[in-house]
């Protein structure tokens, strides 16, 4: 039988392994992707995705269920990311930004070029705004839902959504334009 | 003109899409479940650490009590014994504590 979440999370309180398997399972590529995107290195990024899941562990029975698991899944991810690049992060994302461009799997559809384009403007948007982008723009998030994970106002939100948007197309459309003018191969791979 | 925008726009979308992982990795939840079990020994370990310790200072401080009370010796073959248990365990709580260790363990 398919368990949703809350079950889940009801499950992981009373200590259920395979509760907490499922979870991972089933949140596992969100919450890495998530971090991915608004953090430098992509080891850093899933070193705090494992501590997001063990606080999940420990901290189920605080789960309200006034959001859904994901989106409590991706707060726990913020407030760790926010207080990991206050302090070690600030001095190793500089040196592992090219390593995420490396490290990416193979098989995405997307060109090389377009993917590093567009992770390099998301790197230069402020962190919040950059958040706010990987949930909505990425990760399908409503609005009101990234406001509830982030913990920022609605209409903040909407203008990170919006700002972050044209900046990262901008990126986009920038590397698009220099491939046309290379001979107009649009650079697909 | 609208094609270029449209084409630009799904570009868009499949470069931000590949940002992120492409699926699930079965060895993540494993290096998580190894983390908690190594979190859990570790609490373990540091938990009955202190725990022996406070049983041997209660000890130690009772039957000096008691010592005192009867007006007799216990005898050092004890106090030794409690003494080693005693320092044993702040020797493991010190250390378990240390970065060195924690990161072995962890």
């Amino acid at each position: 039988m398919e368990d949703d979440d809350a079950t889940l999370v009801s499950g992981i309180s009373a200590g259920s392994d395979r509760a907490f398997n499922l979870l991972i399972d089933r949140h596992q590529q969100a919450v890495r992707s998530f971090l991915r995107r608004i953090l430098a290195n992509a080891a850093d990024a899933d070193d705090i995705a494992q501590e997001v899941f063990l606080a999940a562990w420990t901290g189920a029975g605080r789960y309200r269920g006034t959001a859904s698991v994901r989106s409590w899944l991706c707060a726990i991810a913020w407030r760790r990311a926010k207080s990991a690049q206050r302090s070690w992060f600030r001095s190793r994302a500089r040196e592992a930004s090219y390593e995420m461009e490396t490290s990416r799997d193979d098989g995405q559809r997307a060109p090389m070029e377009d993917r590093v384009a567009v992770k390099q403007a998301l790197l230069r948007l402020p962190i919040e705004q950059r958040a706010v982008a990987a949930l909505c723009l990425a990760e399908g998030f409503s609005h009101s839902e990234a406001a509830g994970a982030l913990g920022i106002p609605l209409g903040t939100v909407k203008s990170h959504v919006a700002r972050g948007r044209t900046r990262l197309l901008g990126a986009l459309s920038e590397v698009a334009q220099e491939n046309s003018g290379d001979g107009g191969s649009g650079g697909r791979s | 003109m609208e094609v270029a925008v449209a084409d630009l726009e799904a570009r868009f979308e499949e470069a931000l899409k590949a940002t992120g992982v492409a699926g699930n990795d079965p060895m993540f939840r494993i290096a998580i479940l190894v983390r908690r079990e190594c979190r859990a020994a570790r609490r373990r370990i540091v938990g009955g650490c202190a725990l022996a310790s406070v049983v041997a200072i209660l000890m130690w401080i009772g039957r000096s009590a008691v010592g005192e009370l009867l007006g007799s010796d216990i005898g050092h073959p004890d106090w030794i014994a409690m003494a080693a248990v005693t320092f044993a365990a702040l020797l493991t709580i010190f250390f378990a504590g240390t970065p060195l260790v924690r990161r072995a363990l962890a």
